[in-house]
């Protein structure tokens, strides 16, 4: 049996804030983007702002109203947040080389093969929940169980600076009795479909017949009763095996709502086209697969994925599909908050040709992208832009490809 | 102070929260600042670091007789990241210095 710790550092970015200004500590905290362009939606919270009923994702004036004139607000600082994240995870590295970042602030950690020399799961994760402590001065959650499935779960169960073994013994206590949607993967729609055939809790998943969940679900029905019942078996990455790129994607928070097709179609163009000059840097020429992401102003998220009719790096392929998936899968009950776009299954090596393809068009295609990317490469990447974008001026100033973002990889990532 | 927060914490009493509360009250009446400071530093044929001189704000030297402890520890008293903390010797007494990797900056903490 396997030993996997997962490890999750509290509060975040909130918690770096007053490592750095520990005055602001005994005083609500919100952490958010940059006000001026109107990203300022929460991106994390302190105890005290958590419990003033303050959630990831409000507006940072809802935030002012809940906790009153108090409230500190900090802009977020992604560069330090990394460093943290790098230096945690270098504690991390002293127990094992399997390490799989979920997110900027959550670990993954199969530490098998090292439980006998620092005696046994629970044991490491007491050194390591100390040594953050003491090295960084930060507390984190950490869960200790056979699969990630249930050592996320641990994790989330006692928080701060606390940690939860879930073990073949008492799993059907402590896992089986947590609400369904606490399981990884279970969001709005789908606690929506589980509750109306009566599946409340993890417990009722784990004991529902995997086909009725398939006849359900689909594919994820048995993915959910695996994960339900502990069997789950997908690996931790291996450090080096992140390194490898597996999909390309971009993801923008835009200043204003966009409330309708049109404003979505552009901004996909804006970042289908970071993605695929993105690609062409990373030497990737074509990828068969786009993948969307769609949040809306009340922060539900939408995504979808679909292949390309043939492998491509050109932008206005993977936007138009980009855009295609979009109206297929939002209902447009709200306005769009955010959008993302990312590209997955690289063609590498010889390709077939396409025998209706255009290839004049292709070569002249590849022969303007690698003109705009020199371009780029000398006055930045706001030089030049698709005209589509000059509708909203604001717009064009936002610079997709040099802003960092941070997302967590994909759980099912390297299982396909 | 020091001999007060050692009583509490090992009265082991049902009044602990009260005392916590107590003990933050006082610990913010002891206010520490944060002092940057020139070092001096010695690099050796690997390439590794270490003090060996700290100049004061008002341009006096001190000499660091030896390096007692280094590991990577927050400030204890004010606010800094990813810091590395240094107990060194100053002319016979211990004295703790800190230094930022972020910023490549070196500080001391001052009761004010």
């Amino acid at each position: 049996m396997r030993t996997i710790l997962h490890s999750d550092l509290n509060n975040f970015y909130a918690s770096v804030e007053c490592l750095r200004n520990p005055e602001i500590r005994d005083k609500p905290v919100i952490v958010v983007g940059s006000k001026e362009d109107r990203h300022g939606i929460v991106l994390a919270k302190n105890m005290i702002a958590k419990i003033a009923g303050v959630k990831t994702g409000d507006v940072y004036w809802e935030a002012r109203q809940k906790c009153g004139k108090e409230l500190i607000e900090v802009q977020a600082d992604f560069s330090s947040y990394i460093a943290v994240s790098k230096a945690v995870r270098k504690i991390y590295e002293n127990y094992t080389v399997r390490i799989e970042a979920y997110g900027i602030d959550e670990c993954w950690l199969d530490v098998t093969s090292s439980v006998k020399l620092f005696g046994g799961g629970l044991a490491i994760a007491e050194e390591i929940r100390e040594r953050i402590k003491n090295e960084i001065g930060l507390t984190v959650s950490i869960g200790v169980s056979w699969n990630k499935i249930f050592a996320k779960l641990g994790s989330d169960m006692k928080k701060p600076d606390a940690i939860t073994e879930i073990t073949p013994e008492n799993y059907k206590q402590k896992v089986w009795t947590l609400s369904v949607e606490d399981l990884l993967y279970v969001g709005n729609a789908t606690k929506k479909k589980l509750n109306r055939i009566g599946i409340k809790t993890i417990g009722d998943l784990a004991q529902t017949e995997e086909e009725r969940l398939c006849a359900l679900l689909g594919k994820w029905g048995s993915y959910l009763h695996s994960f339900a019942n502990g069997t789950e078996q997908s690996p931790v990455l291996l450090v080096g095996e992140e390194e490898n790129i597996k999909s390309i994607g971009n993801s923008l928070t835009v200043y204003r709502d966009l409330v309708n097709d049109d404003d979505v179609e552009m901004v996909l163009l804006l970042l289908a086209d970071s993605v695929a000059s993105r690609m062409r840097e990373a030497g990737l020429n074509k990828a068969r697969t786009v993948a969307l992401y769609a949040r809306s102003s009340k922060l539900y998220g939408y995504q979808k994925q679909g292949k390309l009719s043939h492998p491509t790096g050109n932008m206005h392929d993977i936007a138009k599909l980009a855009f295609k998936l979009f109206k297929e899968v939002y209902p447009w009950e709200e306005y769009v908050r955010g959008v993302g776009i990312s590209v997955t299954d690289f063609v590498t090596g010889s390709e077939q040709l396409d025998m209706f393809g255009d290839l004049i068009k292709d070569e002249r295609q590849q022969r303007l992208d690698k003109a705009i990317d020199g371009l780029r490469k000398k006055y930045g990447n706001g030089i030049i832009t698709t005209a589509t974008v000059l509708k909203d001026p604001k717009l064009k100033e936002l610079d997709i490809k040099g802003e960092h973002t941070i997302h967590p990889y994909s759980f099912f990532r390297n299982n396909k | 102070m020091k001999m007060f927060n050692y009583c509490i914490l090992n009265s082991g009493c049902l009044f602990q929260p009260l005392f916590f509360i107590l003990e933050r009250i006082l610990s913010i009446m002891d206010y520490y600042e944060k002092v940057y400071i020139t070092v001096y530093l010695k690099t050796d044929t690997d390439g590794r670091s270490k003090p060996v001189c700290i100049e004061w704000t008002n341009g006096k030297r001190f000499l660091i007789d030896k390096i007692i402890d280094e590991r990577n520890a927050p400030p204890e008293h004010t606010g800094a990241i990813l810091t590395r903390k240094f107990k060194v010797q100053i002319n016979g007494q211990e004295k703790i210095i800190y230094y930022e990797t972020q910023t490549n900056k070196w500080f001391v903490e001052r009761l004010s």
